[in-house]
């Protein structure tokens, strides 16, 4: 067996060398330069999410990387942070990744574990450009590359106008069928603080968020576990608004006018954003300066501003440079509206209420 | 009661028994409708999940066709490199689980010995273990070894899974021969070894064939398990599957689904020719 | 206890015949093989079964019983009610779906009609779940096609709801499991002689009474294994609910994924997962008792 895997490494070694050639061909905004070949033919191990983020990370991030150093990048595409986070807490000491993209909490249950390598600042450059408050994650452990941007999501059929409150979710009127996030996901934690916010109470005295939140319950479809469901659901009418959840889970759909999808963060009370973080882990298997080399690229301003385009997700980097056009999109943010409006939420603290908090969500909403 | 027997009977003749064959048939329609749905979904010409599509096409054949030859940059990993691994673990499991069942099968079904209660418990443990514990317990226990395993480890745990399934149509077989023949050929010599090797097994052979394709097909499409165990190099393919599916889709995804599902389908056939009336034992 | 004594007197007899091996250890000498791989399993059931006293960051070295007095609690203890229930209802839908299936499938002639059949009932528990959940969305979704026939007839004014809670799951875990119920029937139909069959009609008794006077009872042994195979499956099942439930149906087998990740808590997750497979384990014993008296019975009469 030990043979068989040595000759595998070996085939995505040549693999990966035919396909640099291509994505030099096929990536037009960033050329090659000659100049910086101490990467070349050296292999950098990437496990990224296996939505349209991950896809957007591949073609904006990996395959420039590829095309500007000559090293290869092999990426599984097939985490959700918290199984991520599971799986390599589990495989312990013997990583199989030289970087992990993933969000805050995951990153903070990592370097809690004592998992994961703290980056020396210094050798990323590019870090200068970002915020003070974007620039590093869990500890120090993790460095910023894009800030997950939650939006309320509208149907354009039902609703004339963009909703400007989170409140217009408990109107019944407005939008008879809703659905709402996951309660394992870090969106349901969001959305229990703004509606106790809502209800006069904050994320430390949290009752009364919950009572709110079970207003909701009989209008409430499902609660959005997949993305694909939800568009379709928009699609055929059956859903008029739901939230907190991130446009970058629909991209294509979004653009497609037969879904009526509408997203929007221009709630008065602010968007509520997830720094989504590059780790290092200890023991990694391939080359430090790549792995630096590859944080450093992914908050390149051009990188980041492409990867804004894409996936409708917030740039870290204050200089990301976003197309004239794409600034008159609704879903794309710039630096000037994240430095207004986003709001992060405190992951130590959600860490300590997030069991009792699923819990209770989940109750709630049982059918 | 006795006035609605007696309208079934009347809907009873021949020999299957026509009630229950039209009843059968519509549910087992309706268990496969979504597979359908999705098979006619992947002809679609739109480029949405419209059912039943405005218009059909073979784009997204054409689209996976194109991602199966020609992986781009954003897919290192492509489909045929999954499908050899998915093949060759497939294939390991298959030989590793006959090999092991056939003998355990003898032994369960020809002896009668201490400690019989708790072998038949443990080989259907595997059946009720759930899987999501399943795998993180198995992912640790592979992470605690000395050294590294890879694909080795998918097929030690796919065995696993299998093994019951192996276990009962050799079991089965082993069953269907009776053990006159056995005592025959030790009557005439043959060491007990040899009546076994020599005798009963090729004449088991059509039932330790079905147990060798279930094992193939479970192995192929075992998910959970292998989703804790796979590591970046080694992928099969329902993890490939689900890493283009599981939150964003778009419809080749269909067209490559189809292409599984008629690898199963080839599978069943043959599996169901092997067995032939004797059917597959559970 | 009688049978017991019989069983022994056997196994005299046999040790004889092999050369003085003991019948125990030869019939575990064949069974090493897959001892060795089930002992694969069984580490990770002691391991198991460790972390679930364990606690939360020191999984290997604490020892507690909090995840287990937690199970207790009433958010624990709904789940672990709510995931029986739909076992046991699944198992019983897909029993009585399955009888039909099976006396046809043990009856057909047609080694076409045979191959089909056999695909329709096994392609179901095959198929990525994922794929086949937006199948259902497009027939049984709130804009799907079944509620599109039914509201354009005027049945009904609002789209009914049949995916995204209770019902949806247990279509879902009916469908999936649907082998598991209809392959022990198949067999132990195709066990019940023809001939039984055919002197029963002599004896003037329909078709159907004999179906359910001979074909039924003899095939007991193999529904009751049909249902518990679908039970064990389904009680731990986590697709399902999570893709057709739309995670409003917070079956056990989610909840210990949700402890596992997110929350990261293995003590929790193992806890759940030690009681889920007792439970499990404790009902096929329980059936292998009732189908081993009865066969015993059987064989007894005859």
């Amino acid at each position: 067996m030990g043979d068989h895997d040595l000759n595998r490494r070996q085939f995505i070694k040549t693999v990966g060398v035919a396909s640099v050639a291509a994505a030099a061909l096929s990536v037009p905004f960033i050329r090659a330069s000659a100049s910086d070949t101490r990467f070349a033919g050296k292999t950098l191990r990437l496990l990224t999410w296996s939505d349209d983020t991950g896809l957007a990370a591949l073609r904006n991030i990996a395959a420039t990387f590829e095309a500007r150093t000559g090293a290869k990048v092999i990426a599984d595409r097939t985490g959700s942070t918290s199984e991520m986070v599971a799986k390599l807490k589990a495989g312990g000491d013997r990583p199989q990744y030289d970087i992990i993209t993933l969000a805050g909490v995951g990153a903070e249950g990592l370097a809690a574990a004592g998992l994961l390598e703290k980056p020396d600042l210094n050798r990323i450059p590019n870090l200068i450009d970002v915020p003070e408050k974007y620039r590093t994650g869990a500890n120090g452990h993790g460095i910023g590359y894009l800030l997950w941007c939650n939006s309320l999501v509208y149907s354009t059929r039902t609703l004339k106008q963009a909703p400007d409150s989170y409140a217009a979710l408990w109107d019944a009127d407005l939008a008879p069928n809703i659905f709402l996030p996951p309660p394992n996901w870090t969106e349901a934690m969001d959305l229990i603080i703004i509606a106790a916010k809502l209800a006069g109470g904050d994320e430390h005295n949290i009752e009364p968020g919950f009572k709110k939140l079970a207003e909701l319950k009989d209008r409430v479809v499902t609660l959005g576990e997949n993305p694909n469901q939800i568009a379709e659901l928009f699609r055929t009418g059956s859903l008029d608004m739901g939230g907190l959840y991130a446009p970058a889970f629909f991209p294509k759909q979004i653009r497609d006018p037969n879904y009526g999808l509408g997203a929007t963060f221009g709630m008065k009370e602010g968007f509520y954003t997830d720094l989504m973080l590059s780790v290092m882990p200890k023991n990694r298997p391939g080359d430090i300066d790549l792995a630096y080399a590859f944080i450093d690229h992914s908050l390149d301003p051009l990188v980041q501003g492409k990867m804004a385009e894409d996936i409708y997700n917030g740039p870290v980097n204050a200089k990301a440079i976003i197309s004239a056009e794409a600034r008159k999109s609704p879903f794309i943010l710039t630096p000037e509206q994240i430095a207004e409006k986003a709001i992060m939420h405190d992951n130590a603290f959600l860490a300590s209420v997030h069991d009792q908090w699923i819990r209770r969500y989940t109750e709630i909403f049982s059918s | 009661m006795s006035v609605l027997s007696k309208k079934r009977m009347a809907l009873l003749p021949g020999d299957t028994g026509k009630f229950a064959g039209i009843l059968s048939g519509f549910i087992l329609l309706l268990a496969v409708l979504p597979i359908l749905t999705m098979i006619v979904m992947s002809f679609s010409g739109a480029s949405n999940l419209d059912f039943p599509p405005s218009s059909y096409s073979l784009q997204w054949y054409k689209a996976a066709w194109h991602t199966f030859v020609a992986p781009d940059a954003s897919d290192v990993l492509s489909l045929g490199q999954a499908m050899a691994t998915s093949l060759l673990v497939s294939c390991l499991t298959m030989i590793f689980a006959t090999l092991i069942a056939v003998p355990a099968a003898y032994a369960l079904t020809r002896c009668e010995f201490r400690g019989k209660a708790v072998a038949l418990q443990l080989m259907s443990l595997p059946l009720v273990f759930p899987m999501v514990v399943l795998g993180l317990a198995l992912l640790l226990v592979f992470d605690s070894l000395p050294f590294h395993l890879t694909t080795s480890r998918l097929v030690i745990a796919h065995v696993i899974l299998a093994l019951p399934f192996v276990v009962k149509n050799c079991t089965a077989a082993m069953l269907s021969i009776g053990s006159e023949v056995e005592e025959a050929a030790r009557m005439l010599g043959a060491s007990p070894l040899r009546a076994i090797v020599d005798v009963v097994v090729p004449l088991m052979k059509s039932g330790i064939l079905a147990g060798m394709l279930l094992a193939f097909i479970v192995s192929f499409n075992e998910f959970t398990v292998t989703y804790f165990l796979y590591t970046i190099d080694v992928m099969t393919v329902p993890i490939w599957m689900y890493s283009r599916t599981v939150s964003s889709l778009d419809p080749t995804v269909f067209s490559f689904a189809v292409l599984i599902v008629l690898i199963d389908f080839v599978l069943i056939w043959a599996l169901e020719k092997l067995v032939g009336e004797g059917g597959v034992s559970f | 206890m009688e049978h017991q004594s019989l069983t022994q007197t056997a196994g005299v007899i046999h040790a004889r015949r092999s050369h003085g091996v003991s019948p125990t250890a030869r019939a575990w000498l064949f069974l090493s093989p897959s001892m060795l791989f089930l002992g694969v399993l069984i580490a990770a059931s002691l391991l198991v079964l460790r972390m679930s006293v364990g606690t939360k960051g020191a999984e290997w070295t604490g020892f507690s019983l909090a995840s287990y007095a937690q199970l207790l609690e009433p958010y624990y203890l709904k789940s672990l009610l709510l995931t029986l229930r739909l076992a046991l209802i699944s198992a019983a839908i897909a029993v009585v779906l399955a009888i039909p299936v099976a006396y046809t499938m043990s009856r057909l002639t047609s080694p076409f009609l045979r191959r089909i059949f056999l695909a329709a009932v096994l392609l179901p528990l095959l198929v990525n779940l994922l794929l086949q959940s937006y199948g259902w969305l497009v027939i049984l979704g709130p804009g799907g096609m079944l509620n599109q026939t039914l509201m354009g007839l005027g049945l009904i004014k609002r789209p009914i709801m049949l995916l995204y809670n209770q019902n949806g799951v247990l279509m879902g875990l009916v469908q999936t499991a649907f082998p598991l119920a209809v392959l022990p029937i198949a067999s132990a139909m195709r066990g019940v002689a023809r001939t039984y069959e055919e002197a029963a009609a002599t004896l003037g008794a329909s078709r159907f009474q004999v179906f359910r006077q001979v074909v039924l009872p003899m095939s007991l042994p193999g529904i009751i294994t049909g249902a518990t195979l679908v039970f064990a499956y389904n009680a731990s099942s986590f697709v399902v609910p999570l893709l057709l439930g739309g995670r409003r149906v917070p079956m056990l087998a989610v909840m210990v994924h949700d402890q596992i990740a997110p929350l990261m808590n293995w003590p929790a997750a193992s806890a759940a997962g030690v009681v889920l497979i007792v439970t499990t384990l404790a009902i096929m014993t329980l059936s292998e008792y009732i189908t081993g008296r009865r066969r015993r019975l059987l064989e007894a009469s005859q």
